[in-house]
């Protein structure tokens, strides 16, 4: 029996979430707290700054990180084939919360959907070395996400991901 | 004395009528519709894709009145549903509802959809491509696309899930986003006839994600387009879940000692065309071990 497109997409995604979130904390709200100071700055570069927030690759270009002052996410795997998609939630708590999206894809886009945002694009902030993008989606406070789609950068579907709890 | 001891037996006697008539409402109760019943009868008036093309985004939930895009006759309004999905060079539109008098469709074509109902199909010469049909004893259905070669278009409309405005409404909360299938209860649960009475089937995913068919008892997992021939799935080497296309009245078995038997065969409320049963076998077999033919029109 075949399988949808769909069902056969799941264990990559599952895999690769699998990796970017177990460095972290974990918490009830789904949100993966930043735990201390994760990153040598000798030893990685800073891809994109948002301000209160910096992107970081380390030097061998294979794990990329969100910085949110003195404390960074857990590695997210920074070398993904073309469809290949991991995704985070980051901070929580009395932190900014933050979705980071990153795509094997180097043009791929994000659409945003939740209580506030219906569909909005949000285009990746940083190109990968070795292909693929970065999309970082800071969260209004009190701002209730429902989902992402991400798109090539054909704006054909890679993946539709549930923010729902 | 006379009159407050038949007072008493007609009090008990009302009691009586009136709890049977409760425990009977109860036991067939609105979650055990009957199967045969029409898509209409039972509210099924909204036509839901379990499969979309690949790579192609929901891009909006919508309720409004088709009746125009339909080809029917004016009338009062009705609130039809109208999703649209997308993607850079290909679009799709589902739009259904209460059925209605129709208008032949000029230049359209009769088609006959996987299920075996008979559809109109037009192409355009813009080359967006429409399919309309009635689904017996449900709605009319109105499917336009560009970019979609005919025959995917009809495997989208093959994968129909009938649904209620209830459901629907569900669906199209929070943009179509439900939470992860991992833990999801699903939506339309239904108990298969046959041996094993706890191995319900359930739509799971959501509009965004899109959906599949899962026994979650069983760990089986099942496409969203029908069936294409009677098999059997096994969820150990004695229980099965059997399968098979449209029109298929019963399955016919054969067990581990030759023995054969036959199961009655019924489809999902919301899900025509699919039709299953449970079997638990004698002895140990592997599902491509089990013999199943199809019995009924659908053989």
């Amino acid at each position: 029996m075949r399988r949808s497109a769909l069902t056969r997409r799941l264990p990559v995604l599952a895999v690769l979430g699998a990796v970017f979130l177990a460095g972290c904390g974990s918490s009830e709200d789904g949100y993966q707290r930043l735990t201390g100071l994760s990153t040598d700055p000798t030893t990685s570069t800073r891809l994109y700054d948002g301000g209160l927030w910096q992107l970081e690759l380390t030097d061998d270009d294979t794990c990329v990180r969100l910085r949110i002052g003195d404390r960074a996410s857990a590695c997210a795997p920074a070398v993904l084939r073309a469809r290949d998609v991991t995704l985070g939630r980051v901070g929580g708590g009395d932190d900014p919360r933050f979705v980071f999206v990153v795509t094997g894809d180097p043009d791929a886009v994000v659409r945003r959907y939740s209580d506030r945002e219906i569909g909005t694009i949000v285009e990746a902030q940083a190109a990968l070395p070795r292909g693929g993008s970065v999309v970082v989606i800071e969260l209004a406070d009190g701002e209730a996400p429902q989902g992402v789609q991400i798109l090539s950068g054909e704006r054909e579907l890679i993946q539709a991901i549930s923010l729902l709890d | 004395m006379g009159r407050r001891r038949r007072a008493l037996v007609v009090a008990i006697a009302v009691a009586a009528v009136l709890t049977a008539v409760a425990v009977a409402s109860f036991r067939s109760g609105p979650t055990d519709p009957d199967p045969a019943a029409a898509l209409i009868e039972l509210d099924r008036i909204y036509a839901v894709p379990l499969v979309v093309p690949r790579k192609m985004a929901l891009n909006d939930i919508g309720t409004g009145d088709a009746t125009g895009a339909f080809d029917a006759a004016p009338g009062d309004p009705e609130v039809d549903s109208i999703l649209s999905f997308s993607s850079a060079s290909r679009s799709l539109t589902v739009s259904s509802g209460r059925p209605r008098p129709l208008e032949p469709v000029a230049g359209a074509s009769p088609v006959a959809l996987p299920s075996g109902v008979e559809a109109d199909a037009k192409v355009g010469d813009d080359g967006t491509i429409s399919v309309r049909w009635v689904e017996p004893g449900g709605p009319v259905v109105l499917l336009v696309s560009n970019g979609i070669e005919l025959d995917e278009l009809l495997e989208v409309a093959s994968s129909m899930w009938f649904v209620t405005p209830a459901t629907l409404e569900v669906l199209s909360r929070n943009a179509g986003f439900l939470p992860p299938r991992v833990g999801q209860p699903g939506l339309d649960a239904w108990q298969p006839p046959g041996d094993v009475d706890d191995l319900e089937l359930r739509v799971i995913g959501s509009l965004q994600t899109g959906f599949m068919l899962s026994l979650p008892t069983a760990g089986l997992g099942l496409p969203g387009r029908p069936f294409d021939s009677c098999r059997a799935l096994s969820t150990d080497r004695r229980t099965f879940v059997l399968v098979g296309p449209t029109g298929t009245a019963a399955f016919r078995v054969t067990d581990s000692d030759g023995t054969t038997r036959s199961l009655p065969a019924a489809s999902a409320p919301g899900l025509p065309g699919r039709a299953m049963a449970t079997w638990r076998s004698a002895g140990e077999l592997d599902a491509v071990e089990v013999g199943v033919t199809c019995e009924g029109t659908g053989a």
